[in-house]
Parts: C-alpha cells; sequence; structure tokens
C-alpha cells in the first residue's frame, strides 16, 4: 500500500460510509497481479449525495453510472448501455435496444425494466428529462421505448444527461432513495465521504475494453490555491478547475501540462427588456458597442481569444455563425445609439432620458465563479464612459433567478452551461422561451425564434437542422436579448504518471476507461 | 469522600446545564442567522441540491413545496425544538439525510483533527514557553515572543498557505490537501496547533514566569532540593494551572480554527459542513453541526474542568 | 550541633554604589537567638539575602560570612548549603508552601530527595516532625486548609527535617495577629533551645522581647547599637532605639475614661447604627445578630483574629455589602460620601500611574471642594507640598495612608471606618498614624469604627472595645 491509512478512528467514523462497499465486495474485481497505482483526480465540486439528479454527474464522469447513450466530442449521441437506437417517422416512439449481457456492479443483470425505473424517476425529479415531452415509458423485449407527446429531436442528447443514468434496483431504499450507487460503468464505487472524497475501483464484468487504470479518486479541494499545490505538489494527476492566475504558474512547471479546452459556457449579461433602459434595440447595441471583450479577456481570463463575438462559441459548430465580424469596441457609435434612443448627456456625464431620468442601473451577479464579480466591475468602468451608471451587487446564485421572478432585475452578469444537455439545444430552448426564463430572456419574445426553435424539436434532417440552428443565433445576436462576454475554457492540471487524457468539454465524462499510465 | 464525589459532581452538572443551554440558544441563533441572511432560501437550496447550472424558479418552488418552507418561521423553529428534545436533529435539506448521519462521519474527522492539533500545540506551545518563562527577559524569551506575536498576527489562512507552499509545493514533503493518512493530517493540524501554540506558549511563559518567581518555589530550594527536583515536584503543577484553565478558554479559539483550516484544506470535518451549509441555507444542518460544535466546546471545557479539579486540590474544597 | 556564624564587614551595594548594607560585622552562635531589628529599608532582609547566598543579582556583596570557623562558598556552591547547613524560614509560610501538595509530603520529601531516606522512612520521619509541632492532624490536608499558625509550624517541620545548624527567619510574624505573633515568636524560641543557631529579622518589638538573646537594631543599612535583648530593650542608649520602642502600643499614654467593660451604645446620638445584623456568604455565616452603634466623637475597636468577620461587619454598616438579615440605619439628611473608608493596603486605593496633586484635584473637581481645604488638611496632616507630585510607589506606607486620611477628611466624613489602618505601617508611623486618627475624632467630633487584630492598639486608641466570637459581637474586657 503506498500510504498508510488512518486507522481506528477513522476507520470508526468512516464505518457507514464503507458498509454499501462490503456488500459490494462479494463480486470483487479479478484475479492476477493487483496494480498498485490510484490515478487522483482533484476538482472543486463536492458531492453532493448520490442521487444521479442531485450529484449524478460525478458519477457519471468518473465512470460510475451511464445513460441509455452518450455524446462524443462534439456533443453527438453515440450508444454507451443501448447498443442502437430507432425513431418512427412522426418523431414520436423512440426505441432503444440495450446491449446484450450488461451488468450491475452487484452483479446483477440490467433489464430494460431496470433502465425504465430509473429513467422514471429521473422524470419525477429536477432533471433534464422532467423537460421532455414524454408521455411513456415502457419495456419491449430488450428495448425502452420512450413515447414523446410532440417531436423532440434532442431526446438521445436529454438521455446521455447524468440526471438520466441508470442505477440498479437495489441502489434505493424502500422510501426510494438512493442508498448506494449501483451503476454499470467502468468503475464501481469503492468508497464514498461525502462530500469530499470517492474512491473508484475497475468493473471487471464491464462492456467495453478493459481499462487499464485500476483505481482511481475523486477528491474534492474547494480552494484554488489548494488545487494548484495538490498539482504543483504531484499528488494528484487531474486537477480541474484552475483559475487563471495559476495557470501561468502551472504551466512554468516541466512537471506538469496544462490543457484548456474551450467548452460550451459563456459569461453573459442579462437585461431586463420592459426596463426603460433597455427596450430598444439600439440601447442594447450600444452597451454591447461599449464592452472592451479582448482587454477582459486578457487581462481578467489571460486568454484573449474567449472574448465572445457572439453567444455561443465556436466549438458548437452549427450554433456559431463563421461569418460575424469581430466585435469591435466602438464608443462613438454606441454614444450616438443612445442619442438616437433619447438619451444625452446630463452636467455630470450620465445620460438623461426626455424625462429627466438618469440612466442609472443595478448589476447583480455571484462569486460561485470567481472572475464575474472582477468582470462586473470592469463592466462598471466601461458602461461608465458612454455615461451609464452602474451599480454592481454581488451575492450568490439565487439573485437572479430570484429578481428575475420579482421583475426587479435590471442588469444581470452569470455564467451559463449551453450543454446541460450536450446538445445546446436543450438549455436554449428553456433559456429563450416565449415567457423567458430565469437563465435566459427576460421580457423578450421574437416570433421568427420561437418558430426556428419549434421546428427545430420536430426536424431531423441534418440540412434542415443547420439552417434552423444558423437561423436562430443569428436572431439571438441581432436582438441581442442578451450581451454575450466572454467564453470559456476547462483548465486542467495533467500530471506526468499519466496518458491518453482526453477533456470532454461536455463535462459528461472524465473518460478514465481511455487513459493509460505513462510507464507500465 | 462524598464530598469529594459532589466536588467532581458539581462542576459536571453545571456544565450540563450549559450544554442544554448551548442546545436551546445555538438552535436559535442558527435559525435566527440564517433567515436573516439575503438570498431565497429555497433557491439556495435547490442550487445546492442540482446545481446552480440547473436551478431555476421551478425547481425552488418544488422545493420550497417539498419542505415546507413557506410555512410560518416560528412554526418551523417549534418543531425543530421539539425534535432536539427528543435527539432528533431532522434532515439535511439538500441531501435529504438524516443530519446525524451526515455529521457522523464529519464529526470523526474533526475529532482527528483536533486530537491531533491540541496535543501537537502543547508539544511546540509549552516547552517553548516554559523555555521562555525560565530564562525570561533573555534571548529565548523574546524570540518566543517574537514568534508568537508573529502566528498570532498572521490568519490562519495565510498560514496554511504558507506551510502548503513551503512544505508541500517546494520541499514536497508533506501533500497539501486530501485525508487519506496520516501525512494529509500532519498540515491542517500544524496550522491548527501553530496557532493555539501561539496563545499556549505565552500563558506557558507567564505562568512559568510567576511560578518561578513564586515563594513556593523559593522555599523548595531552600529546603535543599536540587533544582531538578523543586521544579519537578513543585514548578510544574502549579505553573501547569493557569495554563490549563487558559486552555478551556483556548478551545473557542480551536473553532475558529477548525472552520477555517478544514476549508482551505478540504479537510471534510464539521466545520467545513458548517460553512457548507450555510451558504446552502441548509438550516437544520447548520443548526445541527452548530449544535455539536457548541456541546463539543462544552465536553471539552468539562474535561479541562476535571483536569483541574485533579492537579488543582483548591477547587471545590473549603478552607479550614 | 555547631552553627556559628560571624559576619565581617558586611557591604550590600545597589548597582549604582548606594550602600543598602553597610560595613556589617555581627556574630551569633547556637541557643542564643540573633534579632535584627528595624525598619522597613533598614536593610535587614538583605543581611539574611547575603548570609543565604541569594541576593537579587543587581546587588553587590563584599564582606565575609563565615560558618564555623570556614567562610561560605560563593555563587551556585552556596546553594549546595541550602537544606543541610542553613535554612530559612520564609515570611508569611502560607504563601511559601506548595499549594497544591499535602503537608505531609512537603516535610516528607526533605527526608526522601535531600536526605536521601527511603520513602516508607522518610514518612515516619515526617510525621514524627508533625507530632513534634502538635499538627500530626494536618498531615492529609493542604496548605490552604491550616490556619497562619498551622502553615508556620508546618513550614518549621519542613526546616526541622532539615537539621541545618542555621537557621534564619525572615519577618516570621509577618500577618499574624496578635495572639498568633507571640506563638511564632516562642517557636522559633524554641528552634534556638534546640541547639541551633538562629537569625530573626523582624520590625516587631514584641517578637523581639520574646526571642531575647542577641539584639541589633538598623537604621539605614548600618547598626545603630547592639547588645542583649534585655537590657537593649530596657536601657536603650540611642535615640532612635528609644522612639521605637515607645512606639509599641502597650508603651502609649493610656487611654481616657475607658471603662471596664464597654457599654452597648454610644453616650450620644449614633450616627451609624446596626440591628440585629447577620451576614452569610454562601453556606457560613460569618456574622448573625449583631447589634452595634457609632456616635459622634468616639472610637469604636472591633477586635479579631483574620476571617472573623469585622471587615464585613464595617462593610455592611457603610452600605458596601447587603445584610443577609438585619438592618442598617445611617443618620438621616446626610450624603453617601460622609461616610468614608480608610483602607488596609494604602497603595491600592490610589491609582498607581496618578500623581497625588492630581488624585486630589479629580476628587475636588467632583464633589466642588475648594483648594484651600487641601492645603489647611495637608499641615494639619503633616504632609509637605513636595509629596504632591509623586505618584504612590514613590510614597512610604505612612505619607500614603496620610493622604488617604486627607482625602477621607475633605469630604468632611461624619463617619469614618477604618480597616487596620496602621498594620501595614512602621511601629513609629503606626504610632504617628494612629495619634493622628484619635485626635482628628474629637477634633471633628466624627464616629470612628476601627477593626484591627492588634488588642493593645484598640484599647489605647478605642472608647468601646468589642471582639467577634463566633460570629458574634461580644463587648471586650480591658485587656490587663
Amino acid at each position: 500500500m503506498r500510504r498508510r491509512r488512518l486507522p481506528a478512528l477513522a476507520a470508526a467514523c468512516l464505518a457507514p460510509a464503507l458498509r454499501p462497499v462490503a456488500a459490494q465486495a462479494a463480486t470483487g474485481t479479478g484475479a492476477g497481479a493487483v496494480d498498485e497505482r490510484v490515478l487522483r483526480i482533484v476538482a472543486p465540486i463536492e458531492i453532493g449525495g448520490l442521487d444521479p439528479a442531485r450529484s449524478g454527474f460525478i458519477f457519471t464522469r468518473m465512470g460510475v453510472v451511464e445513460t441509455l447513450l452518450a455524446a462524443d466530442a462534439e456533443g453527438r449521441p453515440v450508444p454507451a448501455l443501448a447498443e442502437r437506437w430507432s425513431v418512427d417517422a412522426a418523431g414520436l416512439e423512440w426505441r432503444f435496444t440495450l446491449r446484450p449481457g450488461l451488468r450491475f456492479h452487484d452483479g446483477s443483470a440490467v433489464t430494460p425494466g431496470a433502465a425504465v425505473a430509473s429513467l422514471r424517476r429521473a422524470l419525477a425529479d429536477a432533471t433534464a428529462l422532467a423537460r421532455a415531452p414524454v408521455a411513456t415509458l415502457d419495456v419491449a423485449g430488450r428495448d425502452v421505448v420512450i413515447r414523446l407527446a410532440r417531436p423532440f429531436s434532442i431526446l438521445p442528447a436529454v438521455l446521455a444527461n447524468y440526471g438520466s443514468g441508470i442505477l440498479a434496483p437495489a441502489s434505493y431504499d424502500a422510501a426510494g432513495h438512493v442508498q448506494a450507487v449501483i451503476g454499470t460503468g467502468p468503475y464501481r464505487v469503492l468508497s464514498i465521504t461525502a462530500p469530499m472524497r470517492l474512491e473508484v475501483e475497475r468493473f471487471d464484468l464491464w462492456w467495453g475494453p478493459r481499462p487499464e487504470i485500476s483505481r482511481a479518486i475523486y477528491l474534492v479541494a474547494g480552494q484554488g490555491e489548494a488545487r494548484a499545490a495538490m498539482a504543483e505538489s504531484g499528488q494528484a494527476d487531474l486537477v480541474f478547475g484552475l483559475h487563471p492566475a495559476t495557470m501561468a504558474r502551472l504551466r512554468r512547471n516541466p512537471a506538469l501540462e496544462v490543457r484548456a479546452v474551450a467548452i460550451p459556457r459563456s459569461r453573459i449579461l442579462k437585461l431586463n427588456l420592459a426596463s426603460p433602459f433597455f427596450d430598444s434595440l439600439a440601447e442594447r447595441q450600444a452597451l454591447d458597442l461599449a464592452i472592451d471583450r479582448q482587454g477582459i479577456a486578457t487581462a481578467l481570463l489571460r486568454n484573449p481569444s474567449l472574448a465572445a463575438t457572439q453567444l455561443l462559441p465556436p466549438m458548437t459548430g452549427d450554433w456559431h455563425l463563421a461569418d460575424l465580424p469581430p466585435a469591435e469596441r466602438d464608443l462613438p457609435r454606441a454614444r450616438a445609439l443612445l442619442a438616437s434612443a433619447g438619451w444625452t448627456p446630463g452636467p455630470d456625464g450620465i445620460l438623461r432620458d426626455r424625462q429627466g431620468r438618469r440612466f442609472r442601473v443595478v448589476l447583480t451577479t455571484y462569486s460561485t465563479w470567481p472572475e464575474l464579480p472582477a468582470i462586473a466591475t470592469a463592466l462598471q468602468a466601461q458602461f461608465r464612459e458612454i455615461g451609464v451608471d452602474v451599480d454592481v451587487s454581488i451575492g450568490n446564485t439565487s439573485d437572479i433567478p430570484r429578481l428575475h421572478r420579482d421583475v426587479t432585475l435590471e442588469l444581470g452578469l452569470m455564467s451559463r452551461n449551453y450543454a446541460l444537455v450536450p446538445d445546446p439545444l436543450g438549455t436554449i430552448l428553456t433559456d429563450f422561451a416565449p415567457q423567458g426564463s430565469d437563465w435566459g430572456a427576460m421580457h423578450w419574445t421574437d416570433p421568427q425564434l420561437a418558430a426556428a426553435l419549434a421546428r427545430l424539436e420536430g426536424a431531423t434532417a441534418p440540412e434542415e437542422r443547420r439552417a434552423l440552428t444558423q437561423r436562430a443565433s443569428a436572431i439571438l445576436h441581432e436582438q441581442r436579448p442578451v450581451i454575450p462576454i466572454a467564453w470559456s475554457e476547462l483548465a486542467v492540471a495533467i500530471g506526468r504518471r499519466v496518458g491518453h487524457v482526453a477533456i470532454d468539454p461536455f463535462e459528461t465524462s472524465y473518460r478514465l476507461q481511455d487513459m493509460r499510465w505513462r510507464e507500465p | 469522600m462524598g464530598g469529594n464525589a459532589w466536588r467532581v459532581l458539581r462542576p459536571l452538572l453545571s456544565r450540563l446545564g450549559q450544554a442544554g443551554l448551548v442546545a436551546l440558544l445555538v438552535g436559535c441563533i442558527g435559525f435566527a442567522l440564517m433567515h436573516a441572511l439575503p438570498g431565497d432560501q429555497a433557491f439556495r437550496l435547490a442550487a445546492e441540491r442540482y446545481g446552480p447550472d440547473i436551478v431555476d424558479a421551478r425547481a425552488a418552488a418544488a422545493m420550497r413545496a417539498e419542505l415546507g418552507l413557506d410555512r410560518p418561521l416560528a412554526l418551523q423553529l417549534l418543531e425543530w425544538l421539539g425534535r432536539v428534545v427528543r435527539l432528533d436533529l431532522g434532515r439535511s435539506l439538500v441531501t435529504g439525510e438524516p443530519v446525524i448521519q451526515e455529521l457522523r462521519v464529519q464529526l470523526g474527522y474533526t475529532a482527528l483533527l483536533a486530537g491531533m492539533a491540541l496535543p501537537l500545540s502543547a508539544l511546540i506551545g509549552l516547552p517553548l514557553g516554559i523555555a521562555a518563562g525560565l530564562w525570561r527577559g533573555r534571548w529565548p524569551d523574546h524570540a518566543v515572543l517574537s514568534l508568537a506575536v508573529l502566528l498570532r498576527a498572521v490568519p490562519a489562512y495565510a498560514l496554511g498557505l504558507a506551510l502548503m507552499v513551503l512544505l508541500s509545493v517546494r520541499l514536497r514533503w508533506l501533500p497539501p490537501g486530501g485525508f487519506e493518512g496520516w501525512a494529509e493530517l500532519v498540515l491542517p493540524s500544524l496550522t491548527l496547533a501553530l496557532g493555539l501554540a501561539a496563545v499556549s506558549s505565552r500563558v506557558a511563559r507567564e505562568s512559568v514566569a510567576a511560578v518561578a518567581a513564586s515563594p513556593v518555589l523559593a522555599f523548595a530550594r531552600w529546603k535543599g532540593l536540587s533544582e531538578r527536583d523543586a521544579v519537578r515536584r513543585h514548578g510544574l503543577r502549579n505553573a501547569a494551572i493557569p495554563v490549563l484553565a487558559v486552555l478551556g478558554l483556548q478551545l473557542i479559539g480551536l473553532v475558529e480554527g477548525i472552520l477555517i483550516v478544514e476549508t482551505l484544506f478540504g479537510w471534510p470535518g464539521i466545520g467545513h459542513a458548517l460553512v457548507h451549509a450555510i451558504f446552502a441555507r441548509d438550516v437544520p444542518l447548520v443548526q445541527g453541526t452548530a449544535l455539536i460544535m457548541g456541546l463539543g466546546v462544552v465536553l471539552l471545557n468539562a474535561a479541562v474542568d476535571l483536569a483541574c479539579l485533579l492537579i488543582d486540590p483548591r477547587r471545590g474544597r473549603q478552607a479550614a | 550541633m555547631s552553627g556559628h556564624v560571624r559576619l565581617r564587614d558586611l557591604t550590600v551595594q545597589a548597582a549604582d554604589g548606594t550602600p543598602l548594607v553597610a560595613g556589617l560585622s555581627l556574630a551569633a552562635g547556637p541557643g542564643t537567638p540573633l534579632v535584627l531589628l528595624g525598619e522597613t529599608g533598614s536593610g535587614k532582609s538583605l543581611v539574611l539575602q547575603a548570609i543565604m547566598g541569594a541576593l537579587p543579582p543587581h546587588l553587590r556583596r563584599t564582606g565575609e560570612v563565615v560558618l564555623d570557623g570556614q567562610p561560605l562558598p560563593e555563587g551556585r556552591a552556596r546553594r549546595g548549603l541550602w537544606g543541610r547547613r542553613i535554612a530559612l524560614l520564609p515570611q508569611e509560610p502560607w504563601l511559601a508552601l506548595d499549594p497544591t501538595m499535602r503537608a505531609l509530603a512537603q516535610v516528607a520529601e526533605v527526608y526522601r530527595l535531600v536526605r536521601g531516606m527511603p520513602a516508607p522512612r522518610s514518612r515516619a520521619e515526617a510525621e514524627q516532625r508533625l507530632r513534634d509541632l502538635g499538627i500530626e492532624e494536618a498531615a492529609r490536608l493542604y496548605p490552604f486548609q491550616l490556619s497562619g499558625g498551622m502553615a508556620q509550624r508546618l513550614a518549621l517541620a519542613v526546616l526541622r527535617a532539615t537539621d541545618a545548624p542555621l537557621l534564619l527567619a525572615d519577618e516570621p510574624t509577618k500577618g499574624l495577629d496578635a495572639a498568633r505573633r507571640d506563638e511564632a515568636a516562642l517557636r522559633l524560641r524554641d528552634e534556638a533551645g534546640r541547639g541551633r543557631t538562629v537569625i530573626a529579622v523582624t520590625h516587631d518589638i514584641g517578637v523581639a522581647r520574646i526571642l531575647g538573646g542577641h539584639l541589633a537594631v538598623m537604621l539605614e543599612g548600618r547598626i545603630l547599637e547592639q547588645g542583649p535583648s534585655e537590657r537593649l530593650l530596657r536601657d536603650p542608649a540611642q535615640d532612635y532605639t528609644r522612639r521605637l520602642i515607645a512606639a509599641e502600643p502597650s508603651q502609649w499614654p493610656t487611654q481616657w475614661r475607658a471603662p471596664s467593660i464597654a457599654p452597648p451604645r454610644p453616650a450620644g446620638e449614633a450616627v451609624v447604627e446596626g440591628r440585629r445584623l447577620g451576614k452569610r456568604f454562601q453556606d457560613r455565616a460569618v456574622l448573625r445578630e449583631v447589634d452595634i452603634a457609632v456616635g459622634r466623637g468616639e472610637v469604636v475597636a472591633v477586635l479579631g483574629p483574620s476571617g472573623c468577620g469585622k471587615t464585613t461587619l464595617g462593610d455592611l454598616l457603610l452600605g458596601l455589602l447587603p445584610p443577609s438579615q438585619g438592618e442598617v440605619r445611617r443618620a438621616a439628611g446626610l450624603a453617601p460620601w460622609r461616610f468614608q473608608k480608610l483602607y488596609q493596603d494604602p497603595p491600592s486605593a490610589f491609582a498607581p500611574h496618578q500623581s497625588m496633586r492630581d488624585a486630589l484635584r479629580h476628587l475636588g473637581r467632583r464633589h466642588g471642594l475648594a483648594p484651600t481645604l487641601f492645603e489647611g488638611l495637608r499641615d494639619r496632616l503633616r504632609l509637605p507640598p513636595a509629596l504632591l507630585d509623586r505618584r504612590p510607589a514613590e510614597l512610604s506606607g505612612g505619607e500614603l495612608q496620610r493622604f488617604a486620611l486627607l482625602r477621607a477628611l475633605a469630604l468632611d466624613p461624619v463617619f469614618l471606618f477604618a480597616d487596620e489602618p496602621t498594620s501595614r505601617l512602621d511601629p513609629i508611623t503606626q504610632q504617628e498614624v494612629a495619634l493622628l486618627l484619635r485626635g482628628l475624632v474629637s477634633e471633628r467630633n466624627l464616629g470612628l469604627l476601627l477593626v484591627t487584630h492588634d488588642a493593645m492598639l484598640a484599647q489605647r486608641m478605642a472608647d468601646r472595645v468589642f471582639t467577634i466570637e463566633a460570629a458574634r459581637l461580644l463587648p471586650a474586657g480591658r485587656a490587663g
């Protein structure tokens, strides 16, 4: 054993967490030479519970829980537990055929019935699946049959979301709470010390090729400096969630590879379009032109290519508009646009409209993402130059949805993930629905966008989908119901010991099963 | 002998009463503070449960209905008190698990951390303090004073980071985080212990200096005892009495240190749980954690009381 | 047993060269105690420390200490004699005994650790020492459970265990009341009677009288005169020695009109009166059913050993403590500050960093008093103006107590509670302050409650004398 374990006391307090493991140990791994090496992953996000609807992403990322379908690096659906799938001509009945001989980690067979049971629980909870128009869930032979109330082309993406993970019936207690995570993936749970640590080992009855890494640990370190130190000290093989400031330092460390992968997440400014400040397109365009995206991306994110010229980054494929000119800061045009909307500078340099109302708004943001407050103050300074007075209010993640409901929000700066399901359409559909959305538009509807999205929900032909997607993106870009500031990247520090690391931009899996030790 | 039993029982009974009071106060204050914080509780809970990306008003509304968060606050508090009387701390609003079960593992880790840090602080602080007290006014005294002032002035967070950079990143002696073996325990407990030792060394110094100049030690020498015997038989115990008493007061500092150190090093203890529960507005978990911490302090104080009773015969005895 | 000591030209100098003890030459031998008598600051304690080799490091000693023909070794080597050839009885032994160790163990460890006896024999010897001194029942008690006299006997038992031929005693009666003082002095004389050489230092002529032997009177680091104790006390050659002897309360002029048994009430109207007063602290009744009244122009003394409740009685009358039973009546229509207290320990009654001038100015401002008032009182109390700019630490005990008196009198009191007002003062100063106080009572027609453990002082100062016994106030007969 590499290190001495905490004895007696720690063992006593760990006992409750270890109990399910003891039950699982009966089906243990195969014989042969035991590889003592343990892959260690350090990340900021805590294990909030065992339920797939809650902290499920950690269990899918660690290869414990699988979904019927998965996503490839471009977000396209690929077989997972289901080896193939089909949809009828009307786009309403979907059939997913399970691979033969699948086993749960407790050795029991994976039946379509068990899969349906898990999906039913997902439908009843706050998951992505619960937003899909599912009518019925049935079993037919080896197939799981999902009937929809209306065509919904991104069902495969929704099924690849962690919330749709498949657990063994033995995972649930009588009351339906998840009491042990018994999945089907290449790795099974060895121990969980919620909320900080998850240890997994290779599951030898997995359907895919035998992974090389035999054991892995997911460890939470909430403080960015602590995570950086763990990478630098060689204590971790993979460290996620590096702050821009520490990345430069880690890059100079010869023992580490720092990789930054573009992900479908954007920092955006949400505007209340019912407010007199943002109700005209000219006003929104003026704000857009006042933003120095290049400066923000360079100074605060240390990567100029993250300056967001449009809502969705290039890696989202059709959702990205290829031929847009770069967004240049243009203060004279911004001032002219504001003047055309009736705003003239007052004696203090702040704009006033014809009623004499000052252009003074509150920008609400939160500190869960440490760069947001910094961006907020940068925006405050930049907007001041065109005579817009901004107060910054820094709270927590609940503030923007709450103020949206209160209809008191004016400006909100937030970080939005467009890959809750691997197809951005899933998130765009809710965020830009006609009634608005907590993390999307506010008091804005566009019949053309609604029509395009509605058609996208049903469309299956690739050419048609591509045209509709581009159309939707173009409308969002022209109308600016939200103003993009900067795209995001996922920064990972990779230690010397491990190779064949592939970072999934949709963050569905760490792909542990594909990794190799550099030295055999 | 009955009188002697009472001598021990009396402070314990008073501590027991104190424990009850602590439970009541901590529960109510925790509840009040949680509801006084800005932000919508249902939104915070949903964000914690489902992740901030997926939370929206619908999830929050479901949360509010499921947990009955819109019931009158007084009713919610009364319910909690009623359950505490039956030794039931309720369930976490985020995970739905019983609070007691959530805390059991974390309490063990905190006990491990505190159990390591306290002796370590004694091991560091007392010898330094004793040396400073014996050579008071000379260079060991000045050196220990400067060190103690420095350690007290540096916040635990910065001290922990500095140790992390020095011992883990530069020297690679110790892992900077995690909690898998003794090696991972060293940095957090050292951070905690250094802060505590800064205080205990000063108390030990004052106490030893007072005893060294006391007529008790002088008389022990005049009796003909060697310096070693005089200090061993008459110096140490007398010097230990105030040190022990102050140690009891220091436990408050221990709680504060645990909150910071556990957060920094990602130690899955009760302090870390409290910080998270506060962010999530998980009221029962906040109440439960604060309650356990409060009881822990009372318990440790009772242990200090007992130790004082053992070494100080004046406590609880009538003068003639 | 040997133990012949000679001091030859012993000198102790401060760091700046000021002589604190100057050219002292003395001799002492077994059986005849040598007593050094003098006031605070006369250098008498430094002589003991010089013999012990325990002078503070900043002091410099010259001259020689010869024990049994051998000059005592210097520095650390001297320490090897402690507990073997030289033993020292500490001041206030209850502070020097280890509060956390039972009595027997404190004696036994001398046999065990200094004399190397096995544990059972050490215990047996120690028990015998306690029996010798009549405190065998204290064997299992802790020092705080012992009375002052018992603590002193325990300390003596420890020193007897050392069997050192030379016994030094530094103010052996400090903090004891009159009766205990005499006992303690007698015990020390017994030590000499057992063939030890005893050198004692005291400011109390009573103690010198009991110890007998050879007496040396010290003043400002020098020996003023010396000789056989009995002759010197009877027929002193020096004026200072005569004043010292005259300052003993028993030598004061006899008090006027003190009747044999004190009447319960004052002749005139009472300024303060307590009726059926009772006071309990936790479970212990300190006072029960006490009736007391103090009239204008009279001194009422309450006598009793330490801890008997006499201070409590005064505090009840002043209203500083609430009574558990009974009631206190003060003369009607008077401001509360006209009932004043004079403390035992004058330094504790002043702010340490404040000059006397500032202290009085604050008082004057608060009560709107004219500065001329202070001047008059200062003259009456014989306090030269130069003292006004000093801080408490820079004044002697007598000066400070007179300032305390000035402060009290400035408020035109009708009643003064003096709590052991002279017990920390040197004899000559004590006499001065006591007579001043007595004179002021008649002059200003105020009632004085004097609380003291010194029966002679009470007899010499008071019109009526009471004692507290078993929590009750009883009239005292005139001591013979």
